[in-house]
């Protein structure tokens, strides 16, 4: 069971993962959520493993799940919904962003060199 | 194999059985198939099995076992044995001749862990009463056999004190009655509560220390197909030191730490989940410090007013 | 044959007679299956023929048990696939899928209950580098630590080091072709990829016919043999399902003759029909038969194979399997090896078995 949070020291991103990809959850349909109050685990069907998700990392994998977004719309939806400034949220976002890529929960649509 | 003859018993037949075509008997939900040539342990395991029903010809076999000799030299001098189940790439290790039980118990604990898969299987000890059964999951060495076995002396039905056995879709624990594994200073513990036949021989210098087997007690044996549906979680933990108390785990730990006793969910996938999921959603999940065993057990009595 | 043998052939031939077994029948199954690692097989041939309900208990405890590991396996593959995938992508590398991952990624019956451990994949020779560099810098790391390991797979075998990520602990095998540059065979793997067939914009599988001539010198010019009864149920499973267009019987001749494995399709061909009543025309099979070695070369080869495929019971051993697993370990070192490497590989392994370092 992998742990997915606000880790904002953690930073990767993998080949072709640049700030400009647009990220999509590909068959939400297969992750199983199960709520335990103060954070949320799912199952990833595709993968097989579990992941402790917390409240903003929750929230960011759904509005993916929405629609499909680079990190930078995925910032400006989160610091609307936050009521917080955007430079705040930015880098946890794209530390959330590079974990869900390394995890496999989100995989880049589109790359735009 | 005599006609009457229902359970393991300490007959002459048995004793050449476990030598030649082997003793097939019942476990829970499992059908193990023994045999050795080893004389000491066909006396130890006769003695320690006694009672196990004997498997019926309609039951299929669940998994075989020999304990042999490493090599046929070493079966008359010095000898060496160790357990074989036929497969490649099992774990066991060649022991002194005196430790076949132990050879007997490993590697039985390795066929069970590798052919549990229709269950989510859990590393702990399990005990019932009033229909609801107590999941007691813990590493070895902090006191969950010696807790498993002075529950099963207290009223409670002994299950297991190794593998905890849930079927997914009912949700309710199988009983895996096998000799209780003592070690060390839980042995004189248990030793003063129960008549001196019930403990098998002492084993010495075993990997672990020393060992002696706790036969289970007879209406675990006589049960052992009834269920009972999964109702309370404790993380038992014996601490002389420490202030005696029960801490209730948060949803979040609670299911971190289950998912952390379930043995084989990594194989089970979305199967492990759901279950973990309805399994804590069910019962609540408490961590027990204790001083004493006779503390633990009242603090056991108490919080089974917790159990749905 | 020993009875158990022949109750698990038979059930594998026809999954329907699963319901007649008697206990005693399937404790030899059960154990053989699992020996075999055909125990998921066995489970999904139940769940096809609808017999999982109808069994006792206790085998259908441990069929339930190990549907739920292949399936995981199925999982764990295509997750693998879809790992490297995104290791690669921007990239125009194209990958060949080999066995399990094949079969599970093209659909073929005998990915039902399959349980692989290891992924295993094939590029051409000039992208073997580029594959490995890539995708150890997406976490991938070298298995083999030692430096004699490394230069004995560099050096000696149709594939690199194995890589293994460690937060998957999933191990891959990359291929360059698909037997060791020492063995008696050589079939020109740019003739293997020129004919692999892509199923999507990453992955390819081998053409029908290299399916089928893959695992069969796999089996009988590669492999040890021992255990290797799965490997003859896919190419049963492959026969039946190529087979069924009558113009792929030519086509496979003609490339078993173009990649100069008609000995292994030989053999293939003969095991899989005698042992597991594969559907072979009767005239390719006479005419396959040619390839064989001649007696007595082929009456060794016969005991070898039909002691080794099944390993006896562990309540029922005799000496003969040991010497038949020994004489065929022996047996495929020397096809893939010169002698004197032979020696020096054996060697190596003795002596680090005797200093207690790991094998």
């Amino acid at each position: 069971m992998t742990a997915v949070s606000k880790a904002d020291d953690r930073q990767q991103s993998g080949p072709s993962g640049g700030p400009l990809s647009i990220w999509t959850v590909p068959s939400p349909e297969r992750l199983l959520w199960h709520d335990l109050g103060a954070v949320a685990v799912v199952f990833n069907a595709r993968s097989g493993d579990t992941h402790v998700v917390d409240a903003l990392a929750h929230e960011a994998l759904s509005l993916l799940v929405e629609s499909p977004r680079t990190a930078s719309a995925l910032t400006t939806a989160l610091a609307e919904l936050l009521e917080a400034p955007e430079v705040e949220v930015a880098p946890k976002v794209e530390a959330i962003v590079a974990e869900f890529d390394r995890l496999g929960l989100i995989f880049p649509l589109v790359t735009i060199h | 194999m005599g006609r009457d003859v229902r359970d393991i018993t300490r007959l002459p037949e048995h004793f050449r059985a476990l030598r030649r075509e082997g003793l097939r008997f019942r476990v829970g939900p499992f059908v193990a198939h023994v045999r050795t040539p080893f004389s000491r342990l066909r006396h130890d395991f006769l003695e320690t099995y006694e009672g196990f029903p004997l498997a019926s010809e309609a039951e299929a076999t669940t998994f075989h076992l020999q304990v042999r000799a490493t090599s046929p030299l070493r079966r008359w001098v010095r000898p060496k044995l160790m357990a074989d189940a036929g497969f490649a790439h099992t774990p066991f290790v060649p022991l002194p001749g005196d430790l076949g039980m132990l050879a007997m118990e490993m590697g039985l604990n390795w066929l069970v862990a590798t052919s549990s898969d229709r269950f989510l299987m859990f590393h702990a000890g399990l005990v019932e009463r009033d229909g609801k059964a107590i999941l007691m999951p813990g590493a070895s060495g902090i006191g969950k056999s010696t807790l498993t076995a002075g529950l099963s002396l207290s009223g409670w039905r002994f299950f297991t004190d190794e593998f905890g056995l849930l079927d997914p879709d009912t949700l309710a624990f199988h009983p895996h009655p096998r000799p209780i594994s003592l070690k060390n200073e839980s042995i004189p513990v248990l030793a003063e509560r129960v008549m001196p036949e019930r403990l098998s021989r002492p084993l010495h210098e075993t990997p672990k220390g020393t060992i002696r087997y706790l036969k289970p007690p007879r209406d675990a044996l006589e049960r052992m197909a009834e269920t009972a549906p999964a109702s309370l979680i404790l993380y038992p933990n014996y601490n002389p030191n420490a202030k005696s108390q029960v801490i209730e785990l948060p949803k979040h730990e609670a299911f971190a730490m289950v998912r952390g006793a379930a043995v084989n969910c990594d194989r089970l996938g979305e199967t492990a989940f759901r279950t973990l999921a309805a399994l804590t959603d069910r019962c609540r999940s408490f961590r027990l410090i204790y001083r004493s065993l006779d503390q633990a057990i009242r603090m056991v009595s108490d919080l089974m007013e917790h159990a749905p | 044959m020993r009875e158990g043998a022949r109750l698990l052939l038979t059930v594998l031939k026809n999954p329907a007679r699963q319901a007649g077994l008697s206990a005693d029948a399937w404790s030899q199954v059960l154990y053989l299956a699992r020996a075999c690692g055909l125990l998921g097989r066995v489970a999904a041939d139940a769940e096809r023929y609808g017999l999982l309900d109808s069994l006792a208990a206790g085998v259908r405890d441990q069929l339930i048990g190990a549907r739920r590991v292949a399936e995981m396996s199925r999982t764990r593959l295509l997750w693998e696939m879809d790992r490297v995938r995104r290791a690669t992508l921007g990239s125009d590398i194209k990958i060949v899928l080999l066995k399990g991952a094949a079969y599970v990624a093209a659909g073929l019956p005998c990915a039902a209950g399959r349980v692989s451990s290891d992924i295993d994949v094939m590029v051409g020779r000039d992208s073997l580098q580029w594959l490995e560099a890539t995708l150890m810098a997406a976490g991938w790391q070298q298995v083999k630590s030692s430096n004699y390991d490394q230069q004995y797979y560099r050096d000696w075998m149709h594939e690199l080091p194995p890589l293994r990520h460690p937060e998957r602990n999933a191990v891959i095998d990359i291929h360059h072709t698909i037997l060791p540059p020492t063995s008696r065979y050589k079939p020109d793997p740019a003739k293997l990829l020129a004919n692999a067939r892509m199923i999507d914009e990453r992955f390819a599988v081998f053409s029908d016919t290299d399916l089928l001539l893959h695992s069969a010198a796999h089996l009988f010019a590669d492999g040890e043999l021992r255990g290797g009864l799965r490997d003859l149920v896919d190419q049963r499973d492959l026969i039946a399902e190529f087979g069924r267009d009558a113009a792929f019987w030519q086509r496979l001749k003609a490339r078993a003759e173009e990649l100069g494995l008609t000995r292994p399709l030989a053999y293939s061909l003969s095991y899989a029909h005698d042992l597991l009543a594969a559907p072979v025309p009767a005239e390719v099979l006479t005419d396959a038969r040619r390839a064989l070695p001649w007696p007595p070369l082929r009456w060794v080869m016969d005991w070898c194979v039909r002691a080794a495929l099944i390993p006896p019971h562990l309540f029922d051993r005799a000496a003969g399997a040991a010497v038949a697993g020994e004489l065929l370990y022996i047996r495929s070192h020397w096809l893939r090896m010169p002698p004197l490497m032979l020696a020096r590989h054996l060697g190596v392994k003795v002596w680090r078995r005797t200093l207690g370092s790991r094998p």
